[in-house]
């Protein structure tokens, strides 16, 4: 079983409910969409809109991408400062 | 210079901090952002600005460098806000020292322009009458292509 923390911003941590943490994950999921068909599907379906982005240990990936133990993975919507 | 922080910043300390570093800058350019009362008519009586620590400075981070490499500039400060913010309050400031006037104006204005479209911020706005999560506009996207052309260091997606 593999330790990541999952981080959801924006509105994004209010359709997950929470602003995320450590989650262990079944030793089966390797990569970013079998995480997501892990997760709960209401909120899978938000992650996957195409405007969400993921960032794995701070850089913005793209497709579906490797999870490690240890991985911090962000799920962000559009961004906007200023 | 760059700082991601909750607490409010001062404009006039940050522009003379700015003046004060830059050496002999013939000009310094300052940009503040400052929280609307209204948007689009519906009025807005709370911003609050949601970040990604550790992502957001270094992204941040990178947007300056590639000022930095884009325009001649003697000294460069990004100032960012994040947390609850109230109408009338600065949320942004952007300075930037360069011998002459263009390459001061210009890095402030390429700095906004992606800080509006690729800056990890989140932006909710707080009404009488709830709230609603603001995304870039097209116009803003429209702002941050007029500094990408073929072959530029930025050009992509």
């Amino acid at each position: 079983m593999a330790s990541v923390r999952l981080l959801y911003f924006g509105y994004l941590a209010d359709a997950a409910g929470t602003r995320g943490g450590s989650v262990d994950l079944p030793a089966h999921i390797g990569d970013t969409d079998q995480l997501l068909d892990w997760l709960e599907p209401s909120l899978a379906e938000e992650l996957r809109r195409p405007s969400v982005r993921i960032v794995i240990n701070n850089e913005i990936k793209a497709g579906t991408v490797p999870i490690h133990p240890g991985d911090e993975i962000g799920f962000i919507p559009p961004m906007s400062g200023g | 210079m760059i700082r991601v922080q909750e607490e409010p910043f001062d404009p006039a300390a940050e522009t003379a901090s700015l003046a004060l570093r830059s050496g002999n800058a013939g000009a310094v350019a300052t940009f503040i952002g400052i929280v609307r009362g209204a948007n689009e008519e519906a009025a807005v009586t709370r911003l609050h600005l949601d970040h990604y620590p550790g992502f957001t400075e270094s992204v941040i981070g990178r947007m300056a460098a590639e000022a930095e490499a884009r325009f001649p500039l003697l000294a460069l400060a990004v100032v960012h806000r994040y947390g609850d913010l109230g109408p009338g309050e600065p949320i942004v400031f952007v300075g930037a020292a360069a011998e002459h006037r263009r390459a001061a104006l210009e890095a402030v204005d390429y700095l906004m322009d992606r800080l509006k479209t690729e800056a990890p911020f989140w932006k909710r706005e707080d009404g009488p009458t709830g709230f609603r999560w603001i995304e870039p506009r097209e116009a803003d996207h429209a702002d941050r292509a007029r500094w990408t052309s073929e072959g530029s260091e930025d050009a992509r997606d």
